[in-house]
């Protein structure tokens, strides 16, 4: 977890770009921004200043913004929630997605339901999201103007982003649900199932999806982390207000405390999605229990 | 009784496809079972047991290229039926148990829930109703502290209790037919009398008749009504438990009677069968079993013996039914 935040502070370190300089304007007399680097402490060795700020960070002390003077932190919780809702949309859709698909395909596998399913998978896995966000924008956005253009003030600015990154991380998870649903449906306890008499979407979805929900929830957490991170590019495409456009803006701005702020944040988040996945795995999982 | 007859098996014959190879596993057999009757179906692995109980309920394997031959059960065709009214049929009317109840439980699922399932939907219980049910049922197979058992997931058992779920599940909606498919074979001996005597017990409290099917002759001694021998795919012999352990016809019974181990031929060798059961995918023409038989001729090996009345109720399949056997040939 302290990692990746270590790595981008080397990193921002060692990239052209001084902040002093970007605070300061590019054409300020050179003493200005002398000063202004003694002020910002970028003049001292990497090393002085990394000791200074994982020591402020240990004590929840992330510093403010070079530019707009604000502290780090409240900058990261005002975007946060955008980009929490925008990354629990987009696994919701994807699960929507994946989950009946997957479904189907397994129970029709080598037909051509599921050569369907599998195809739609591999475009889903192809396209970036944030072409096929261009793609929706230009579609429902634009021409058949169903939803708000950018923005991030209702639910409905969620729609179309949510749909891109649903259907990009569905498809993976569509295939993971395909291939455990058919190992699950070989099994005995399948056949024990149905010499009960339920009916088959009952054996389906009762009995060996609950199963076959274990591994996929593992990777399901783990996009999730990555949805929480990765979704800059797309909430640049529409405009969203979120965490990744504020620390691409950081990035372009030499803004360094919301850049390591930032992406210490998200490491964070990530850790703790990821103990949370855990935690509901043994939550599913009667054989892992803890306690 | 009467004579009414439960379950008729005419000429049944199943063939899966595998490799683009037909295997026939099960090749025209006869079957009758009245009501409460327990009927034990022996065989070495790879007769066509196992295959004959999944056919009854329908529930073959998707690689299965023909099915032919009729299964009436109280009248119905069960090969003719809708997929609808086969389903209405299972669990309620005719129910399995299985070999590894471990494999055959589902892993996420409370034991309470599993059983608790088909009585839900079979017989329209409320949650509250079907609880008490399931409370019933563990105590009528022996699962201590019913109460506990039913939040507990299947992990939580030992291998016989879980045996012991099954047979709640099995038995929850009171079914006229048990299909048995080798229950103890994965249990210890100890717990293997316990399960038969549970199923004898329920067989004789609830006038359930039991289609058990087991490798073990010995197992079925004390329990069966009647007993049929079944080798590659065909039954060869089918006679009253007594009859069938007084006078055995078929030289393929004879044998495996000797097999078995008792206190009579304690200090003696216990005989085998010489060769092994041929695989499905090449029986031997004529009577499948000449290659191990020691009254072997000319004949068996070019025509097929019927399955053909001796006396009352005992059938065999053989061109020499009850003919000395050499003990060394």
């Amino acid at each position: 977890m302290l990692l990746i935040p270590t790595v981008v502070f080397f990193v921002l370190r060692i990239i052209p770009g001084d902040p002093a300089l970007v605070v300061a304007g590019f054409d300020a007399p050179s003493e200005v921004v002398e000063n202004l680097r003694v002020k910002l402490g970028t003049h001292r060795p990497p090393l002085v200043q990394y000791e200074e700020w994982i020591l402020s960070v240990a004590q929840l002390e992330f510093g403010t913004s070079l530019i707009s003077n604000e502290p780090v932190l409240k900058l990261i919780l005002d975007r946060f929630p955008l980009t929490l809702s925008l990354a629990v949309a987009g696994m919701l859709c994807a699960l929507l997605i994946a989950i009946p698909l997957g479904v189907m395909s397994a129970v029709r596998r080598w037909t051509l339901w599921d050569y369907w399913g599998m195809v739609f998978s591999q475009i889903g896995i192809s396209m970036p999201s944030f072409w096929l966000g261009i793609i929706l924008l230009l579609l429902f956005a634009v021409k058949y103007p169903l939803f708000p253009l950018f923005g991030g003030d209702s639910p409905w600015h969620l729609v179309l982003p949510s749909v891109a990154l649903g259907i990009n991380r569905g498809a993976v998870l569509l295939r993971l649900v395909r291939t455990a649903m058919i190992e699950e449906l070989g099994k005995e306890y399948i056949i024990a199932a149905r010499s009960k008499g339920l009916p088959e979407l009952v054996v389906r979805y009762r009995h060996a999806l609950r199963n076959a929900l274990l591994p996929v929830l593992t990777i399901a957490g783990i996009q999730f982390g990555y949805m929480l991170g990765g979704a800059i590019i797309l909430e640049q495409v529409f405009s969203l207000p979120g965490l990744g456009r504020l620390i691409l803006s950081a990035v372009f701005q030499r803004d360094f405390p919301v850049i390591q702020g930032g992406t210490l944040f998200i490491a964070a988040v990530f850790s703790l999605v990821n103990f949370l996945v855990d935690l509901l795995y043994s939550l599913v999982n009667p054989r892992i229990r803890v306690g | 009784m009467g004579t009414e007859v439960l379950l008729e098996i005419k000429d049944l014959s199943v063939e899966f496809t595998a490799h683009q190879r037909r295997i026939p596993a099960v090749r025209g057999i006869d079957l009758t079972i009245l009501p409460g009757q327990f009927h034990a179906l022996v065989g070495e692995s790879g007769a066509g047991k196992t295959v004959t109980s999944l056919s009854i309920l329908r529930l073959l394997p998707p690689n299965v290229t023909s099915l032919r031959g009729s299964i009436k059960f109280n009248d119905h065709d069960l090969l003719q039926l809708s997929e609808e009214v086969m389903r209405n049929l299972r669990g309620r009317e005719i129910s399995m148990i299985f070999q590894e109840p471990a494999k055959y439980l589902n892993p996420s699922l409370k034991a309470g829930v599993q059983v608790m399932e088909s009585i839900r939907y079979h017989m329209g219980y409320s949650e509250k109703a079907a609880r008490e049910r399931v409370c019933e049922l563990f105590e009528k197979v022996g699962l201590s502290d019913p109460e506990l058992a039913i939040d507990r997931y299947p992990h939580e058992f030992s291998v016989g209790m879980k045996q012991r779920v099954m047979i709640a599940m099995a038995i929850s909606c009171n079914p006229s037919l048990l299909i048995a498919d080798e229950p103890t074979t994965s249990l210890d001996v100890g717990v293997q009398r316990q399960i038969i005597h549970l199923l004898l017990d329920l067989q004789r409290s609830s006038k359930m008749a039991i289609l058990y099917i087991t490798h073990d002759l010995g197992i079925v001694r004390y329990a069966a009504d009647v007993i049929s021998i079944m080798y590659a795919g065909k039954i060869i012999e089918s006679a009253p438990k007594d009859l069938l352990f007084t006078s055995p016809l078929h030289p393929y019974t004879r044998l495996l009677l000797a097999s078995i181990p008792s206190r009579e031929k304690r200090g003696t060798r216990l005989q085998g069968i010489p060769g092994t059961v041929p695989n499905p995918e090449d029986i031997p023409p004529g009577c499948a079993f000449h290659p191990r038989c020691p009254l072997a001729q000319q004949k068996c090996k070019e025509n097929v013996p019927p399955l053909v009345r001796i006396e009352a109720g005992h059938r065999c399949a053989c061109f020499f039914p009850g003919k000395e056997l050499r003990s060394n040939p």
